[in-house]
């Protein structure tokens, strides 16, 4: 399994040869072809090493280099390889491939093209060694560097004002959660002695359940902050003034979902607590709902379908609180599929439009892009959960889960799957059909995309289709890294705590099996429901803004507070104005007033003032005088010297 | 016969003369001086110590310091010179450009 | 036999081959003091000075037996020959880089040169002495070569100004130090540091401890330490560029050397005074330096400032008297001498394209001019705040750790808070560099010297912050070696 090292580090030779050359001798498009090169390769690798993990179902733990030594614990730069880590790692690397080839079009004539292609290779290899890392400084190593790629590629257009202020407030928002997942890595430190997960593993059944769930939230908290959960969302729809394929890889496919993974990877600590995992559901849920309302009212086409991925994580964190992990996982991997799809779909359609972002002043493009169109249409039917698309193989399980878990959890995740429906057939009726809103100037110019942008369209949406009928593969697949009876690293003692901790969710029964699935849900009362729900929402959404039967103001007018309240996002980010820049001005001029006014000045003057008061006794001395010097430092001899010899 | 920790008292009273010498002389030569006088301050104690220890390896640490004062003296006398020849002036209180 | 025959039987003859860098290098000083008399080229005198001191690095290579010769004055160890192998390869770093500064200040000398290597004789002989009276000489044979270095600043009063406080205070420390080892004599009868070891075994004696707490004191002067800094700004800044970078790094590490071989080899049953005089000291630098460089306006008295707080750092490691806290100090002074160098070399060559001043508002718009040398400062400015993956971040994290196994939490809580209070200043120099437009078109021109020392440095700055194995496992051994010498002579 040696050849693992690969999948990490051929991005990483991809971005030092685009940094080291870029301008000088690759330029467009030589550099592009050099990214894609690299993540392909990357790609390849990690497909094989994912068939060898699935014919064997074994884990490989490879130690490359020793970095440092803390103690008894040596940090190492290692890789970790099995299921849970090799399905994450090939939908890192396959949807990355995909999405370079679509940008190799998208970021066209761009004058600073190898910049754009440095910093995806350096996020894709960030974002390697936090799937394949083995224990967390590894992981938190990546987890801050896809995050500093992540806040150059927002920032990536910076002549642009909202760009450099988004980038800016998700550095500040990322930094909220990642101080809490440092601590949390400090706190596992102290009590375990050592980072690696197999080890952590191995010491739960010893340690205190308030230890392990105060570890657990602290790297919720991070999560949280890195997956864009409420209340850490707001910086994710802002993050979408980076360009569209930054937003389908890092902002939808693969870095948000950096904390699904690591709550999957850490699963044994996770289900060690029980309020660890209600905290993990409870927030999911949360965010999959109100998420989901903000997504209504939006206008700006990346923004709603920012909106849809805020909801769809939170569908994943409720699974994994609900303590249907692999079905999380499922859902994760799915989700990076066909959301890749619909934002490289609004990537086309925002190139044929020039930037045009406002749905409103869309209309009637669909015939002009039909492969966009027809590619777009199969992402939304996935995302609304209407069989046989992926999307309602892993977001249906989910929604009948909860509703033998939890009443609570199941209403809104309920009612999100309608609202969710609702809002991306919205955005498709009123992006590529109903009546003519679109600038004449505009509409002349409306064609479809290159091949190097449609072809990542049809591959990704052939795999919206065919994926799902692999769901009894993937699940078995995941079992032996997140089914205890299966976790061969797992000592008999912690095995029984992680499937207490995973009770919750034994009597729940889900066809693996796509097919008996599928009929499943025809057949019973509850996969009807949750089908009828989705295509209610497809319904209305086409009453409202295709045929125009009901005006969609005069609903806006009728529900005039609750539309308000969706339309400014249920005021987190008045709030958080208010409270955080707000607060923090007036916090940072107090600060600024006893930092620099009283400790600073007083400190400078004081020491000044000091040997002024002494130089009345023993001749003038000031500052800047070397008498005044020399006075200071008697005063200091004296206090050091009488210090140790008298106050012993 | 002295005790030896006469001596050694009047070094270090010699020693913290020198110092409060450098504080309040406000020549620079003064000052200079003053810290040759620490330094034979120095000198006191380790002929003292040698006079306890029936030893002669201090006194030859005492050259050491001889020397090294002497050469201390050359520059500092060399920068007051040039100190001088720019300003024309001798007096500590005016040496406060560097500050802050 | 002759009385010499006889002598030398009865001594017998110094191991001249362990001594054989130190010979170059004073041939080499010798060489370029005679040559500077009679050789106009100034290219040719540098590149004798660089050559010499290549050699005396590569002489150092091929030692591969450490002794112990000049009658007990002199060690050469792989402690002394590591450390003295960085302070020769950093000299050349700042030599190569002093012509052009110096020309275009239009205030040559050639004395540059060779009193550059003596004072780093100076240096070599305090990291190699077993003895007090060894480390005295090599300490003073540095400093007053150091006064006359800062004050070589031609035709500039304030040059005069700060070599003369560096002068008086530095004498000062002179005598506290003589006198702090006259007391230890007094009680040992010894200046061998193995018979110190020996005789010291209790803190009970008075003038023991004040000994200790003297040479403490005049050790924190040459190592500015607060509050026996007041030299460091001052000489510091008026010195010319490429010689204060010459003293933040080489001189000081020099001292950190020698302060660790002194506290292990003589003194490792005081180490419960030393260990919490350090403490004291370093926790005083680190708050002074970081709060008073918060108000500079000059990004050199800014980094005279930082620097003294580095000391604080380093010095913090001591707190902890325990091979970790050893090999945290040796790590974090050899790679404070890739930031502390790189950042002076960084300044004399902003100097030189600019009005020989160095505000922060002289640094408005660098990232535009210039953007390879504003991101190599931005490099020095994040390893000095101490963000990984920079050298900065290791060395930090090394104390860090080494305080939290010793205990010593409130110093550890001091370390973090002024590192993130120094951000403050560190940064404004990145915000300035990279959110101004540029105040006048000035062609930022530089040597083919000032890219590779500085592109170099912060390479190497980066390098080893990602891959610190190598360099820790150094420290790692330098610790055990200095550990086993302790009391063994």
């Amino acid at each position: 399994m040696e050849y693992l090292w690969i999948i990490p580090f051929s991005p990483l030779i991809a971005f030092i040869i685009i940094g080291l050359f870029g301008y000088k001798f690759l330029r467009e498009p030589l550099s592009g072809i050099v990214a894609v090169i690299g993540v392909a390769i990357s790609a390849v690798a990690s497909i094989i090493g994912f068939i060898d993990v699935a014919k064997t179902g074994n884990y490989y733990d490879l130690k490359l280099y020793n970095w440092i030594s803390i103690g008894d614990y040596n940090v190492s730069v290692s890789i970790l390889w099995d299921p849970l880590s090799a399905l994450m790692t090939c939908v890192v690397t396959c949807v990355s491939t995909f999405i370079f080839i679509f940008a190799t079009g998208y970021m066209k004539g761009d004058e600073s093209y190898p910049r754009f292609f440095a910093y995806l290779s350096l996020f894709v290899f960030m974002m390697l060694m936090l799937t394949l890392s083995d224990n967390l400084v590894q992981l938190f190593f990546g987890w801050e560097g896809v995050g500093l790629a992540s806040y150059l590629l927002i920032g990536f257009w910076h002549y642009k004002k909202s760009a450099a202020n988004a980038a800016m407030e998700s550095f500040v928002v990322n930094r909220v959660g990642d101080w809490l997942f440092l601590l949390g890595i400090l706190l596992a430190f102290v009590t375990f002695g050592t980072l690696d997960y197999l080890q952590i593993f191995n010491k739960l059944a010893g340690v205190d359940y308030v230890i392990i769930t105060a570890i657990a939230l602290l790297l919720f908290g991070g999560a949280v902050g890195k997956s864009a959960q409420i209340p850490l969302h707001i910086w994710l729809p802002n993050a979408m003034e980076g360009p569209t394929p930054v937003s389908a890889l890092i902002h939808a496919a693969t870095m948000v979902a950096a904390g699904v993974y690591m709550v999957a990877r850490l699963m044994p600590v996770f289900a060690s607590s029980e309020i660890a995992l209600d905290t993990v559901m409870f927030v999911g849920t949360m965010s999959a709902f109100i998420a989901a309302t903000m997504g209504l009212v939006q206008n700006d086409i990346k923004r709603i379908i920012a909106y849809s991925t805020l909801s769809q994580l939170g569908y994943m964190f409720a699974a994994e609180g609900l303590g249907l992990f692999s079905e999380g996982m499922f859902h994760l991997t799915s989700h990076a599929v066909f959301k890749a799809l619909l934002f490289l779909g609004s990537g086309s359609v925002l190139i044929a439009l020039h930037h045009l972002l406002d749905v409103q002043k869309m209309g009637q493009i669909g015939r002009a892009m039909p492969i966009t169109t027809g590619t777009f249409l199969i992402g939304a039917l996935a995302l609304a959960g209407i069989p046989p698309f992926v999307g309602f193989f892993s977001k249906d399980p989910i929604i009948e889960g909860a509703y033998e878990i939890n009443t609570f959890v199941f209403l809104f995740l309920w009612g999100g799957a309608f609202l969710t429906a609702f809002y991306i057939f919205r955005l498709f009726f009123l992006t590529f059909f109903d009546g003519d809103r679109l600038d004449p100037h505009l509409r002349e110019h409306v064609h479809e995309s290159p091949p190097n942008m449609t072809i990542p369209l049809i591959v990704l949406a052939t795999a919206t289709v065919v994926l799902g009928f692999f769901k009894e593969f993937f699940i078995n697949f995941l079992k032996p890294s997140l089914d205890p009876a299966y976790m061969k690293f797992l000592p008999n003692d912690v095995k029984a705590l992680v499937s207490e901790g995973l009770s919750r969710a034994h009597h729940v029964h889900i066809e693996p099996n796509a097919f008996s699935f599928l009929g499943h849900s025809l057949t019973s009362f509850l996969g009807i429901l949750i089908l009828a729900t989705a295509i209610a929402g497809i319904t209305l959404a086409y009453v409202m803004y295709q045929i125009r039967r009901i005006d969609p103001v005069k609903i806006g007018d009728m529900f005039q507070p609750i539309y308000k309240l969706f339309y400014n996002r249920w005021y987190f980010d008045h709030i958080y104005y208010a409270i955080f820049v707000y607060g923090y001005y007036k916090l940072s001029k107090v600060l600024w007033f006893v930092g620099d006014k009283v400790i600073i000045d007083g400190i400078v003057d004081g020491s000044g003032k000091g040997s002024v008061f002494a130089g009345g006794v023993l001749g003038k001395t000031q500052l800047g005088r070397i008498s005044g010097y020399v006075l200071q430092m008697l005063i200091g001899v004296v206090i050091f010297l009488s210090l140790f010899l008298f106050l012993k | 016969m002295v005790p030896y920790e006469y001596y050694v008292a009047l070094s270090g009273l010699l020693m913290v003369l020198g110092l409060i010498g450098v504080i309040v002389r406000k020549n620079v030569i003064a000052m200079l001086i003053s810290t040759e006088l620490m330094l034979n301050a120095v000198n006191i104690a380790f002929v003292a110590f040698d006079f306890k220890l029936h030893d002669v390896v201090g006194q030859v640490f005492v050259f050491f310091i001889l020397t090294i004062a002497a050469a201390e003296a050359a520059v500092g006398l060399g920068l007051i010179m040039a100190i001088y020849r720019m300003k024309k002036d001798v007096d500590v209180e005016k040496l406060t450009e560097l500050k802050g | 036999m002759t009385i010499v025959q006889q002598l030398v039987a009865g001594l017998g003859i110094p191991n001249f081959k362990v001594l054989i860098p130190e010979i170059i290098v004073l041939i080499t000083a010798i060489l370029v003091f005679l040559a500077e008399l009679f050789i106009k080229s100034r290219a040719l005198i540098s590149a004798l000075t660089v050559v010499g001191l290549a050699l005396a690095a590569f002489s150092m290579l091929t030692i591969s037996e450490g002794a112990i010769t000049l009658y007990g004055l002199y060690i050469v160890d792989s402690f002394s020959l590591a450390f003295k192998f960085f302070l020769v390869i950093f000299t050349i770093l700042a030599i190569i880089n002093l012509q052009s500064y110096v020309e275009s200040k239009k205030t040559y000398y050639g004395e540059y040169y060779y009193l550059i290597l003596f004072t780093l004789l100076g240096l070599m002989i305090i990291v190699s002495s077993p003895n007090l009276i060894s480390f005295y000489i090599g300490l003073e044979l540095s400093s007053i070569t150091s006064y006359i270095l800062v004050g070589l600043w031609r035709k500039d009063y304030r040059s005069k100004e700060g070599a003369f406080k560096y002068l008086i205070i530095g004498g000062a420390g002179t005598a506290i130090i003589s006198y702090a080892i006259a007391l230890i004599y007094g009680k040992t009868g010894s200046f061998d540091f193995a018979r110190i070891f020996h005789v010291i075994q209790d803190n009970s004696d008075i003038g023991v401890t004040a000994g200790l707490v003297l040479l403490l004191v005049g050790l924190g002067l040459k190592a500015s330490a607060v509050p026996f800094h007041f030299w460091t700004p001052d000489a510091y800044e008026s010195a010319p560029t490429p010689i204060t970078g010459f003293m933040a790094s080489v001189s000081k590490v020099a001292i950190f050397a020698a302060i660790l071989r002194i506290m292990v080899e003589a003194f490792p049953f005081s180490n419960q005074i030393w260990s919490y005089g350090w403490a004291i000291l370093a926790a005083a630098s680190m708050i002074l330096g970081n709060f008073v460089a918060l108000k500079q306006k000059n990004v050199k008295r800014m980094l005279a400032y930082s620097s003294i707080a580095h000391s604080g750092y380093i010095l913090a490691a001591l707190a902890s008297p325990n091979g970790m806290g050893f090999t945290a100090l040796i790590f974090y002074s050899i790679v404070y001498l890739f930031m502390a160098l790189g950042g002076f070399i960084f300044l004399s060559a902003f100097e030189k394209n600019g009005n020989w001043t160095n505000d922060f508002e002289d640094f408005k718009g660098l990232a535009k001019k210039h953007p390879i040398m504003a991101l190599y400062m931005l490099i020095y400015m994040f390893s000095m705040i101490g963000i990984p993956p920079t050298v900065g971040f290791m060395g930090k994290f090394g104390v860090f750790m080494a305080l939290i196994s010793s205990n010593v939490w409130w110093l550890a809580v001091i370390l973090v808070i002024t590192s993130v209070v120094s951000a403050g200043y560190y940064l404004k120099v990145v915000a300035y560099m990279y959110m101004y437009e540029p105040v006048n078109s000035n062609k930022f021109k530089l040597t083919a010297m000032e890219k590779f020392t500085v592109g170099f440095l912060a390479v190497l700055v980066l390098v080893v912050g990602i891959y610190p194995t190598i360099f820790w496992e150094i420290s790692n051994i330098l610790t055990s070696v200095l550990i086993m010498n302790a009391g063994v002579r």
